[in-house]
This record gives C-alpha cells, sequence and structure tokens, in this order.
C-alpha cells in the first residue's frame, strides 16, 4: 500500500495525513503528527477522502471540458485545444468591447492549494488587466 | 493573533461569535485541553453550543447584538479597574476617544440589546482580563458575518489591547477561518486590493515591483481597486460585468440569495467555471474546464493560524483532467501573455521572491510534517507564532490604534410577519457546498437532505411541529422545506440552518445585505417565519423527489462528457445513426 | 467480566468522529457498515452511546435464532444468523442495539437511495425493498486486534476501553481517593491513575 502525506482540505485546522492508496484508489487515511493535529483527526479528514475515486453519491467529477457554443446551447465536450481556444478568443472579445474590468476571477480557498492562486491573480493582473480577483473569504 | 497549539497554553479562552466543536473538531480539542490544564473558558453565544458545556461562565447573548455587548465589556474592563494602563500608555494611541464612546455602554443601558445581565457582564470583564499568563479570544463567523462585522473586529482589537490581553505569547485575537485555504487564497493576492503578501495594488512602488517580475509594463497592472465576489451579482445584473471566470467556487449554494445568484449568472456574456464536480453553479457554465482534486496534484495550504503546510499527489489525475495552474497558463499563453511552469514550487519560488513575509518559506522546510508560520522573511527564520511581540504592531509608529463604533442594529430585524431570527451554521461531518463531503460515503450516511433547521421548544410548540417533522420556513426571498430538529440548545426566537444542505438551502431565504467596507454579507442575520407541513407523508416525498431530481439534472449535465468529441460529429454527419 | 466502551462527557465535544470510525471499521471487514455508537446531545449533556455489553444481556436472551452470543468478553451478533425480527431492539435497555440493512444504493447502478418511508418513523416499523434487515451493535471491533475504532479515532480521548485490569485499578484508584481524606497518601493515588490510564490506552496527563 502507497501512502501519501497530505493537509486535509476541509477546515483551517492544517491537519496532516497520510492518504493510503491501493490500486490507483485512494482507500483509507491515517493521521500524521502535524504542528496542529498532533497525530488527532475529525471525522472530516478521516473519513472525507473517497469522493477522490468519483463516487457519484451526489454529483460526478468532471473529467473532460466542454463548451456550449452558444448561450442556451447544450454542453459539448470538445479537446482542451478547442475549449481553451473558444476561451481565449471569447474572453478578448469582452476585453476588447469593455475594457479588463469587465472580467472577473476568483481564486479558490479550498482544494486547490497556494500556487494555483497565485497562478490565477497573475493571470488576471497581467494577462486579463484587472484587479478584480477574489475569494470566498466573504462568505 | 496566536497559533493554533499555543491556544491550550492561555490561562482564559474567550469564545466569541465560534462553535469549534462543529467548525474545527480539532480546535476543539485544543480548548479542551487548555480546560484540563486550569485555563477558565468563556463563551459568548445565543446557542448553548458544545464548548458552552464545559464554560466556566456561559453568556447566551442575543442575536445581532455584537458590538454592543463588546462595548459593554470594554466598559466594565475600564470601570473596574482592569484596564493595563502601562500597556495603554505605551503602545496604543486613541485612548481618550475610545473612551468617550465606550463610556456611554454600561452594562445596564444594553441589556435589553446583549441580553446579558450586569453581574456576568461584570464577571466577564474580570475573568478575561486578569486571566494569567495570556488571554485569548477565539472568534469566527459569529463576527464576520453580521452587518457591523470590520466594526466587530476593531472592537476586539480594542478589547485586547484595554486588557493587556495581547502582543505576549498566546494571547490577542484567534480569527479561525471557515475553509481550509482562505488564509491561502488571501496571502497569494486573491484580493481585489492586494497583490501576494497584503501589498497594495494602488501603490505605485508595488505595480512597479509586479510589472518588473511579471515583465509586463506598469501599465497594464490596473492601477485601482477591482471589484469584490460579493458584489457579482449586482454587477451583472447592470451590465458593468461581462465575464465571470470561477475557480473552485459554488456561488449558487454558498452565497446569499440564491435564486438572485442564478439570475445573474445567466445574465453573463461568459461564464467560464474550472471545478472538479459539476455543481448547482457549474451547471450555467458557457465553458467547464475540468481541474485536478487535492489527492491529485501537489501544493501548498495556509492553515488559518497563517501556517503553511505542504501536500502531496496521491493518485493520476482523472480522465482528462489537467492541474489547474497548468489550465490557467494554458489559457493566458493563448491570450498574448505566456506563462509557463514546469511544477508548483517553480511557482511557490516565484512567489517567495516577491514577498518578503513569506521568502523563507520553502518547499525544503515543509518537507514531510514540516511546517512555516509566517511572517518568516529570511532563510534562516523559524517562523513566528504570535503577532505583535511586544506589543509592536503594524503601524508606522508601532502602537496599535484603539477604535470604538455605537450599535446598529441588523438589517432586517424581525416582525410580525417574519418574527424569527434566521441564522446560518455548520455541520460537523460535511464541508462548504457539500459537492465533497457528499460524495464520501461515510459522511453522506450521517445526515442527508433535507438537513435540519434548529430551533427552541417553544418556537416549536407555538407552531404545533414535533422533532423531525418536515417544516416549511419562508423569508422575503424565498422558500424551503427542511426538517426540524428540536433542542432546548437553541435560544427562543431564532432558527438555525446550515448552509450545506441543498434541498433545505438556507441561501434561498437569506439576505444579501453586505458590510459597506469588507461587502461580506449577512448571513448570521435575517428575518424569517415556518409553519408545520399538514402532510407529512406528502413533504417526505416531495423532499426527497426534489433532491432525486436535482442530482438526476447535475447528472445528466454532466452526462454530455460521456460523448467523445469525434463521434457526436459523426453523429452529426449521419442523421440516422441513433446514439445510445 | 465483559470489557466494555467508557466516555467521559466532559471531553465529548459531540464531533460523531467515532461513529464515522466505526462505519468504516466495519464496512471494511465486510459487516454492516451502520454505525454502532451514537452521539446524543441534549441539554447539559454530549455523550456518545453504544452497547454496554451486558453481563445477562437482555438482547441475547430474547433471540429465537441464537444469533446473539456470549463470546469471552463481549456480546456478538452473528449477521448472517439473524432473522431480522428486531425482539433484540425492543428489550435493550438503553437503545444500543438496533435494526438496519446494507440499502442497495452504491451497488448495481444505483447511485443513491431512494427512501420509501420518513426518516422520522421508528427503525423498528421501516422495512426497505429489497434491504435485509439485520441487528447490529458495537462488538468492540472484535475482528481487529488493534481494539476497537472509536477509541482510537476520538479526537479528544473521550473514549476508553474498559477491561478487567484497567476497571480494577479504576476501582482500585476510587477507593485509594475516598480513603484519601488528609491527602497523606495523594503519591499512591497518581500512581495508580496512571498505571490505570496506560491501560486503558490512554495517554498519561
Amino acid at each position: 500500500m502507497e501512502k501519501h502525506d497530505v493537509v486535509c482540505p476541509y477546515c483551517g485546522a492544517g491537519c496532516k495525513f497520510n492518504l493510503l492508496v491501493q490500486d490507483g484508489r485512494v482507500v483509507g487515511t491515517e493521521p500524521l503528527k502535524g504542528v496542529t493535529n498532533d497525530g488527532e483527526l475529525c471525522l472530516k479528514g478521516m473519513s472525507g477522502y473517497d469522493f477522490i475515486n468519483d463516487t457519484k453519491i451526489l454529483t460526478p467529477r468532471l473529467l473532460h471540458p466542454m463548451i456550449r457554443r452558444h448561450k442556451g446551447d447544450p454542453l459539448e465536450r470538445v479537446s482542451w485545444d478547442e475549449a481553451l481556444d473558444f476561451t481565449a478568443k471569447r474572453m478578448q472579445a469582452i476585453i476588447d468591447a469593455y475594457g479588463p474590468d469587465a472580467i472577473m476571477t476568483t481564486g479558490s480557498s479550498r482544494g486547490g492549494g497556494n500556487e494555483v492562486n497565485y497562478v490565477m491573480q497573475k493571470f488576471t493582473r497581467a494577462c486579463i488587466g484587472t484587479n478584480s480577483v477574489d475569494n470566498c473569504a466573504r462568505t | 493573533m496566536c497559533s493554533i497549539p499555543g491556544m491550550e497554553n492561555a490561562g482564559c479562552v474567550f469564545l466569541f461569535g465560534y462553535n469549534p466543536s462543529a467548525s474545527h473538531p480539532i480546535v476543539a480539542r485544543r480548548i479542551v485541553r487548555a480546560k484540563e490544564k486550569g485555563a477558565k473558558i468563556i463563551v459568548a453565544d445565543p446557542r448553548h453550543i458544545e464548548t458552552a458545556r464545559i464554560a466556566d461562565l456561559y453568556l447566551p447573548i442575543k442575536n445581532g447584538c455584537n458590538i454592543a455587548f463588546l462595548n459593554a465589556l470594554a466598559n466594565c474592563i475600564v470601570n473596574d479597574g482592569y484596564a493595563d494602563k502601562d500597556f495603554i500608555e505605551a503602545h496604543t494611541n486613541g485612548y481618550e476617544q475610545w473612551w468617550e464612546t465606550i463610556k456611554k455602554y454600561t452594562p445596564e443601558s444594553v441589556q435589553d440589546i446583549t441580553g446579558i445581565s450586569p453581574a456576568d457582564m461584570h464577571r466577564a470583564a474580570e475573568m478575561y482580563a486578569t486571566a494569567e499568563p495570556s488571554a485569548i479570544i477565539g472568534y469566527g463567523m459569529g463576527v464576520c458575518q453580521q452587518r457591523q462585522n470590520l466594526k466587530t473586529v476593531h472592537t476586539l482589537a480594542a478589547v485586547a489591547c484595554v486588557a493587556g490581553q495581547i502582543g505576549k505569547p498566546n494571547s490577542g485575537l484567534a480569527p479561525v477561518r471557515g475553509q481550509n485555504n482562505v488564509q491561502g487564497s488571501c496571502d497569494m493576492g486573491c484580493l481585489p486590493n492586494m497583490f501576494p503578501g497584503y501589498q497594495k495594488v494602488t501603490d505605485p512602488a508595488m505595480r512597479e515591483k509586479f510589472a518588473k517580475a511579471w515583465g509586463v509594463p506598469v501599465e497594464k497592472l490596473s492601477d485601482h481597486e477591482g471589484y469584490k465576489l460579493t458584489d457579482m451579482v449586482h454587477l451583472a445584473n447592470e451590465g458593468t460585468l461581462h465575464c465571470f471566470y470561477n475557480y473552485g467556487e459554488d456561488p449558487v449554494q454558498t452565497e446569499p440569495d440564491s435564486q438572485g445568484t442564478i439570475e445573474a449568472l445567466k445574465k453573463l456574456d461568459l461564464f467560464i467555471c474550472e471545478d472538479i464536480f459539476m455543481t448547482q453553479t457549474t451547471m450555467y457554465a458557457d465553458v467547464i474546464l475540468p481541474g485536478t482534486s487535492w489527492g491529485e496534484h501537489e501544493g501548498v495550504f495556509t492553515a488559518s493560524d497563517r501556517t503553511f503546510q505542504h501536500f502531496n499527489a496521491a493518485v493520476p489525475p482523472k480522465g482528462e483532467c489537467r492541474h489547474d495552474w497548468q489550465i490557467i497558463s494554458d489559457l493566458s499563453t493563448r491570450m498574448g501573455y505566456p506563462m509557463h511552469y514546469d511544477n508548483t514550487k517553480q511557482i511557490w519560488d516565484e512567489m517567495r521572491q516577491l514577498c518578503p513575509n513569506f521568502y523563507g518559506a520553502t518547499y525544503e522546510k515543509m518537507e514531510g510534517t514540516g511546517h512555516c508560520e509566517w511572517p518568516i522573511p529570511t532563510l534562516e527564520h523559524q517562523g513566528t507564532a504570535d503577532l505583535f511581540p511586544g506589543g509592536h504592531f503594524n503601524k508606522p509608529d508601532g502602537r496599535a490604534v484603539l477604535i470604538a463604533h455605537d450599535w446598529e442594529h441588523p438589517t432586517e430585524m424581525p416582525d410580525e410577519e417574519y418574527p424569527l431570527v434566521l441564522c446560518t451554521v455548520r455541520e460537523v461531518g460535511h464541508y462548504s457546498c457539500r459537492s465533497m463531503t457528499g460524495n464520501c460515503k461515510a459522511l453522506s450516511l450521517l445526515a442527508d437532505e433535507p438537513g435540519y433547521v434548529h430551533m427552541n421548544p417553544a418556537d416549536a410548540r407555538a407552531r404545533g411541529i414535533r422533532d423531525g417533522e418536515i417544516v416549511r420556513i419562508w423569508s422575503r426571498r424565498g422558500s424551503v422545506y427542511s426538517r426540524a430538529d428540536v433542542s432546548d440548545r437553541i435560544n427562543k426566537g431564532a432558527v438555525y440552518m446550515t448552509y450545506q444542505w441543498w434541498i433545505g438551502r438556507c441561501n434561498s431565504l437569506t439576505l444579501h445585505a453586505v458590510d459597506d467596507v469588507s461587502h461580506t454579507p449577512e448571513d448570521k442575520f435575517s428575518a424569517c417565519q415556518m409553519e408545520r407541513v399538514a402532510d407529512q407523508q406528502w413533504a417526505e416525498r416531495h423532499v426527497a423527489q426534489e433532491y432525486a431530481d436535482l442530482k438526476a439534472r447535475l447528472a445528466k449535465e454532466a452526462s454530455a462528457q460521456d460523448v467523445e468529441p469525434a463521434v457526436a460529429f459523426s453523429a452529426s454527419q449521419e442523421p440516422d445513426r441513433i446514439l445510445v | 467480566m465483559n470489557r466494555f466502551i467508557a466516555i467521559e462527557p466532559d471531553r465529548c465535544i459531540g464531533c460523531g468522529t467515532c461513529s464515522s470510525a466505526c462505519h468504516e471499521g466495519h464496512e471494511r471487514a465486510g459487516l454492516q457498515a451502520e454505525p454502532r455508537i451514537r452521539v446524543v446531545q441534549m441539554g447539559e449533556v454530549t455523550a456518545a452511546l453504544t452497547c454496554h455489553q451486558c453481563e445477562d444481556a437482555p438482547c441475547l436472551a430474547v433471540c429465537p435464532v441464537g444469533a446473539i452470543v456470549h463470546e469471552d468478553t463481549y456480546v456478538h451478533v452473528l449477521e448472517q444468523q439473524c432473522v431480522g425480527c428486531r425482539m433484540c431492539a425492543v428489550v435493550c435497555p438503553f437503545g444500543a442495539i438496533h435494526p438496519s440493512g446494507t440499502s442497495v444504493a452504491g451497488v448495481a447502478g444505483t447511485a443513491y437511495d431512494t427512501p420509501v418511508h420518513a426518516p422520522t418513523l421508528s427503525d423498528l416499523l421501516t422495512w426497505d425493498p429489497g434491504v435485509y434487515t439485520c441487528a447490529v451493535k458495537c462488538d468492540l471491533c472484535s475482528y481487529d486486534p488493534a481494539g476497537p475504532h472509536c477509541v482510537s479515532a476520538c479526537p479528544t480521548k473521550a473514549l476508553r476501553l474498559v477491561t478487567e485490569e484497567a476497571g480494577s485499578s479504576l476501582a482500585d484508584a476510587k477507593r485509594l481517593r475516598a480513603a484519601d481524606a488528609e491527602g497523606s497518601i495523594a503519591g499512591f493515588i497518581a500512581q495508580a491513575q496512571a498505571a490505570e490510564e496506560k491501560e486503558a490506552g490512554g495517554e498519561v496527563r
């Protein structure tokens, strides 16, 4: 069984534990002596791992890029190239028509991590040219 | 501003608008330990929360009284002779002006607002201000999600300063964050007024620095603050905002007034969602970009006490999922600003170079159970557990400014038609919009739709509601069904709903009123009414059906991804071919 | 003497981690996944409640098919033998044994439960199509030599496994405390307590 150390994604306490992996599936957890949790976990840290395996209990994982070619069209699976070109073109058109402040982006205060948040705000500021990037700290 | 482990070494822990047992069991454990080590515990909360059971003093405050309560507490600290005159003299400014406001707030004068007897207020002042060696005020969303939230934080800080319970180990304020990386997304500059490391976007020197580091002309970086997330709805409605790029958030579920949010999202020219699940927000997106999940990527989180910790990937990405930083970099490149990174460490190191307070937090230090509590300015630095050591504050003269505010009543007061206060709270077994925990078998078993509305037995009796029955709750914004949880731990006149539930969705009821500075919505206070549903069998079937329908809709929207692009193409070329 | 799980209510924060650990452990062992320990919260009391492993267990006495047996130091439900008659649940004085069944959700393409009765209905009266009812109660995780999962999972160490040895040292400590009117044997008490905690598997404080 493989073990990979992680930080719990469920609250601001920052508990460290191992994810136990068998045959490419996460099958359990094991607390570590992290600075805040000191070898303990609550139920979310202990039992909150199987969503990664796409259990579909509540809602399915997203596995492929999808777009709506026009407002109100059904979603359509496309290649990454097509999805990103479509997005880039549409965003650029909005910047050209209304200026960069017509676009707002968000970081994520959840599972992504600080590096993604850094990249997102850099993209928003240096590429789009607006400071309208926020996160859910307000809610 | 102390660390989480430090909490158990304080002489007094004062919990104000914070329910650690439900929000953070691992922090609650530190408080149980503090109690066993001899600390006094004070709990001020409208509900008789778990920690109130072990409290030395429990103050059942009324909903929406925060500033009135804290002003009266400060009034007692000063009038009863517990003010730390030396600390005030040496480390603060503005005491005289502060006292002008505070002196009016005797505990008697605000007893109708706070519901706390003067005797208890005096006891609380003594217990908190005289605690040795230190006292901590732990606060949570009970402070932040109120109309006067920022002002309440000013008031709390002033209370700590006047009592001299700040600027020494294990003291001061301990705001505990709800989501795991709220601190981190703020640290990284996902704020409309700050670059990474809390460097102001309006400061020309900072713009210069970041423009140079990012290789863009300084004019490219906007010189004014951006819009806040809570402004998204009205900006979309008035036509100012045309594109919303939503990364890993579910505003339909988590922001107030869900229906209003949905209408606004539909008005956008372009709505992009980068997420791991099909959520109630993602289903309205024009573009869906599948990112990798926690467990499939590595990175750094910041805990509420400013602790950076590194986490690893455990399993490979599913399907065509890509790391979020790869998606954003690729998009940026296609839009004419090339970004490329080989791994997260490169991103982290670029960030460290630009943020003096984070510079010493290297990946190497965070290996295994290693951690870096910022400020950590140099490579040799070991990190900082307590902010403001020796009472030195982040002001040019190093002194804290005491600020007092007058209490104002919440925006929507209960009336005859809507006589109950609706307050939104947390469920211990679930998290945020529930897309993660709701997909975990063990957690979904422990509690499920349509969630619960917690109420006092008297309010239940008056409406003929029995424990476990389905009730209808409505406000000026909407109406939902949820299950009654009748408990004498709940104060009379208020009901509490957790914001994890999709059918019993409290945000269909909440008011979208925000604090004028922070723009945080007033989720802790709005007016509502409820009634027992007469036909309980119908109600049970109805909520089960609604839930099944919603899940089926999400599954149907997501099922578009099961059709490969080539198949869809050939199908459109051959009209007689039947797709299964 | 039977072993059993004891709780210190002052340490319980009502977080439900015990229930979650119970569920996971039993599911993994191929037993009924229903948690056998429940958190009860009312007024001033919060406590996790589970089977007391009674010496003269009423559930065992009424079981018509011999599906409840007295093992070495605990009372055990043989899940394969249970016929789901619910008699045990009716007679249990602590509400610690109850009927349950594994729903078909998660297998055969059914992603989630489709309830056919109100959750408010007593579990003594419920019945779901396709679900075999079986009595569940605490078995002290006897399938795992590491001991009860709830005890090791509890983040505040509010739960402990009481064994014959730990029970007697606990009684010894209490007798010493009662005898110690003048505080003259405080040292002995501390020693006895430390020994007791060590045996109970808790940390020495």
